[in-house]
């Protein structure tokens, strides 16, 4: 009994899909999704504020498989914190109707919810076959997710590129864990951590791992799925996907980088370093001359992906300070670049960055939202960006890797450039003949609701120190 | 009794995962290239449960972890199943070559 308590987190997020899920069957007359968005928001609400509390009487369960550090509770309510808004953003009224059909928000939010599971999972696991359920929880109904509407044949198209690759990477990473195995005899992270030896065997498995792993966060070279698959899928799913389901990730990649600590960890810092020099330099030059917004954000959180690479490269707790600050922050701003492009999408069907002229006048309340995200996410001081890069350069100038923090100032410069540019297309641009600005868009209160919020916190985790702190302490007792 | 030994299975699961990786890579039929997916999901479970029998054999985990594999690999290839037949409505063939609507 006292194990399910442990679970409670995970266990109601299973509840609540399946309620989700059976809403829309038992009520089929009602299909304009209200009640499906309200109870998914309340339910992930309530369980946020249950992470809050301590609740929970031990902090493993079966033991020791899963477990409930303070760095775990953080990541779990970043990535509830995510679910919220995403589904707030599922209002109806919020996107367009052909792209999230109101008749299946129950299955669209229920898949949600599954995913949100298990990237819980994924992060309380301290075992590998937990950990790789849970890394499959959240893959499986993501790809579900990204081919929702599958009628449509760029959905479908995005939809099949992500479960080819994710299977691949599955695939890679299982075989390199296997090869793992057979060296140790251990499934416990810890365990393997403390047996793992230097050999040409265990670099080859870990290039394995790390190439699995790097498929998930979309690293250089393992990206190529990225842009086709935010494209095509549904465009709240492709903001879940660029945030929560990339934290995930991040989450995976410490804890196979904690199990070769020891003996190995000189040979995945370099290479870690290199995928983080590789992602951010790829990710920024192929975002110059993007103007579909979709696909611009796509090759943006590649690049957001260098940087938070950069962060890993330090084992420590500075580095894991860094990458939770970092994570929150990029949470909060692509969140709020999303929204807008979801709002601008659902009054008006624009996605092209060179069709948001006279935002600034028309809809003065978005074009602010969206600068500030942008400033954000290029990392302009009175921002939470600027803070969270300026950690994960220290992190990686601690360690001595001053190459690497050149290569990531270079690369925040080019990006500030093209962040610059959706900047100049909404305030400075003025319509030229034949040219129409953008009519005003009537946004629902969810929609209010997530860019107030957004905002709200992109100002003031950037402000107060506190923040830095909390996450600190929470770095200290790792997972 | 003599059976293959330890090193046999692995060099027979490597070859598995060596042809998985050369179809994903070759193969232009979305239908092969998922079968080649297949192939290194089991070659990955192959090597688990080698190592248990051979080596490890008081440690369950090695024996559980493929149930896992296998029951996530039928999952997974459910799902792709249904989006290439949701592709191939749309485009009655199969290549990938052909799945370019997405470009820059």
């Amino acid at each position: 009994m006292t194990q399910l308590i442990t679970l409670a987190n995970e266990l109601g997020l299973t509840a609540l899909a399946i309620i989700v899920f059976s809403i829309s069957l038992l009520f089929p007359k009602k299909e304009d999704g209200r009640t499906e968005v309200l109870v998914t928001s309340l339910g992930l609400l309530a369980l946020l504020g249950l992470t809050f509390t301590s609740y929970a009487p031990a902090n493993t369960a079966f033991g020791g498989v899963y477990q409930v550090s303070p760095a775990a509770a953080l990541f779990k309510q970043l990535f509830l914190t995510a679910g919220l808004l995403i589904s707030l953003l599922s209002w109806p009224g919020n996107s367009v109707s052909s792209i999230l059909p109101c008749k299946r928000m129950g299955e669209y939010l229920g898949l949600l919810l599954l995913s949100v599971a298990g990237m819980c999972f994924l992060v309380s696991a301290q075992e590998l076959t937990l950990l790789y359920v849970g890394l499959e929880l959240a893959t499986i109904p993501m790809i579900l997710l990204v081919a929702l509407n599958h009628k449509e044949l760029r959905s479908a198209e995005a939809g099949i590129k992500y479960v080819l690759f994710s299977a691949l990477s599955s695939g890679l990473l299982l075989y390199g864990l296997s090869i793992i195995y057979g060296m140790t005899g251990k499934l416990y992270l810890a365990e393997i951590a403390t047996r793992l030896q230097f050999s040409p065997l265990t670099v080859f498995s870990l290039a394995l791992v790390m190439a699995g792993v790097g498929f998930k966060i979309s690293a250089v070279p393992f990206h190529l799925w990225t842009p086709d698959t935010y494209e095509g899928a549904p465009v709240t799913v492709t903001a879940f996907l660029s945030v929560a389901s990339k934290a995930a990730g991040f989450v995976l990649y410490y804890k196979v980088i904690s199990v070769a600590c020891g003996s190995l960890v000189d040979y995945c810092v370099q290479m870690t370093a290199i995928l983080a020099c590789l992602t951010m330099t790829f990710g920024n030059l192929a975002a110059l001359h993007q103007t579909n917004l979709k696909r611009f954000l796509a090759y943006s959180s590649i690049a957001q992906a260098g940087y938070l690479l950069i962060g890993l490269t330090h084992p420590g707790e500075l580095g894991m300070t860094a990458v939770l600050y970092y994570l929150m922050v990029y949470l909060f701003s692509n969140v709020a670049a999303f929204s807008v492009v979801i709002l601008v999408a659902a009054g008006t069907g624009k996605e092209d960055m060179r069709e948001y002229l006279g935002l600034s006048e028309t809809n003065p309340k978005l074009a602010l939202v969206m600068m500030l995200a942008m400033f954000s996410l290029a990392g302009i001081p009175p921002l939470a960006g600027f803070l969270g890069k300026f950690y994960l350069f220290a992190a990686a100038a601690e360690r001595g890797s001053y190459w690497l923090v050149f290569v990531g100032a270079i690369n925040a410069t080019i990006s500030l450039y093209y962040y610059l540019i959706v900047i100049k297309w909404m305030y400075l641009l003025k319509p030229q003949e034949g040219q129409e600005k953008i009519q005003a868009i009537d946004i629902p209160w969810a929609g209010q609701l997530v860019l107030l919020t957004t905002t709200i916190a992109m100002l003031l985790i950037g402000i107060f120190p506190q923040v830095i702190r909390w996450t600190e302490a929470v770095a200290v007792a790792k997972f | 009794m003599i059976g293959p030994t330890l090193s046999q299975y692995l060099v027979f699961s490597a070859l598995l995962f060596c042809f998985g990786l050369y179809g994903m890579l070759t193969r232009r039929n979305l239908i092969a290239m998922l079968m080649s997916v297949e192939l290194i999901l089991n070659a990955a479970a192959l090597n688990f449960v080698a190592f248990h029998h051979f080596l490890y054999e008081g440690d369950v985990g090695g024996a559980v972890f493929p149930v896992f594999i296998i029951a996530v690999a039928a999952a997974e290839s459910a799902i792709a199943l249904a989006i290439i037949i949701a592709l191939f409505r749309h485009k009655n063939q199969l290549d990938v070559q052909d799945a370019d609507s997405l470009k820059n």
